[in-house]
């Protein structure tokens, strides 16, 4: 299930699932902080969240991705606070019957997260701070989840 | 946290009927989560802002720029969830306690 991590993410275990002899794909994904972004130098991100509400919306993706792409398996895990140049700032893992469905859910889990998790990223690098606020990331309540 | 408006004791101590207390209309404390951007222009992270249970939530992002006038050029960008549903503008208060107002987002 969904979590986020406060601390360093490069020890996270990943999660102890039931041998399942029909899954024959892994995709891991990590997300590292980039130090440099069409010639703009970054320092660290610091992430912020609505935790809870977050929380419920990356449980939403794993079982969206799993129904939507057929795949067995679906893992979200986030950064919060701040995250140094070439550390991971998000794990998006995917177990499935075939390397095709993992790949897409894989890359569907990390674009919907982008546009549907309330997480935000400040930008640090020598010349200041700013927060990432995208128009392609307004949340709109297309979103509201069912009562 | 800061404090705005005034406070709404539903004890039956208070001189009001918990019935008047219970009642929607009645006015009372909202708790109010800022983040990101948003919680830089309110310096703070959170707020609690006197409400009535009538109120739209477009109503309350009025009532936000009039606590908050510094909110004004990026609530318009902004979300707005009811205990942690996304809320539309035209949506009741009814007995909501917390409001978050959430920029556009950017994780990952």
């Amino acid at each position: 299930m969904a979590r986020f991590c406060h601390d360093p993410m490069e020890k996270l275990e990943l999660p102890k699932w039931d041998p399942d002899p029909t899954i024959g794909a892994r995709v891991l994904f990590t997300g590292i902080v980039r130090g440099e972004t069409e010639g703009d130098t970054t320092t660290a991100l610091e992430y912020d969240a609505y935790v809870p509400m977050a929380l419920l919306a990356m449980i939403d993706l794993e079982t969206e991705a799993i129904r939507r792409f057929g795949v067995r398996r679906a893992w979200l895990v986030h950064r919060l606070g701040r995250v140094g140049v070439g550390q991971t700032s998000v794990l998006a893992l995917v177990e499935a019957g075939h390397r095709k469905a993992a790949f897409a859910a894989c890359e569907w889990l990390m674009d919907e997260v982008k546009k549907r998790v309330p997480i935000w990223k400040k930008e640090i690098g020598p010349n200041g701070e700013i927060w990432q606020h995208p128009p392609s990331g307004n949340l709109t309540p297309l979103s509201k989840r069912s009562p | 946290m800061t404090t705005l408006g005034t406070s709404c004791d539903p004890s039956p101590t208070s001189g009001k009927s918990l019935l008047d207390a219970d009642s929607p209309r009645a006015p009372r404390l909202c708790d109010v989560l800022f983040f990101a951007r948003v919680s830089d222009l309110a310096k703070t992270r959170s707020a609690k802002i006197e409400v009535e249970g009538g109120m739209t939530i477009g109503g309350f992002r009025a009532l936000l720029i009039a606590h908050f006038p510094q909110l004004k050029p990026i609530l318009p960008f902004c979300a707005l969830a009811g205990d942690g549903m996304m809320a539309s503008d035209t949506d009741k208060i009814g007995d909501i306690r917390t409001i978050a107002v959430l920029p556009p987002v950017s994780g990952g």
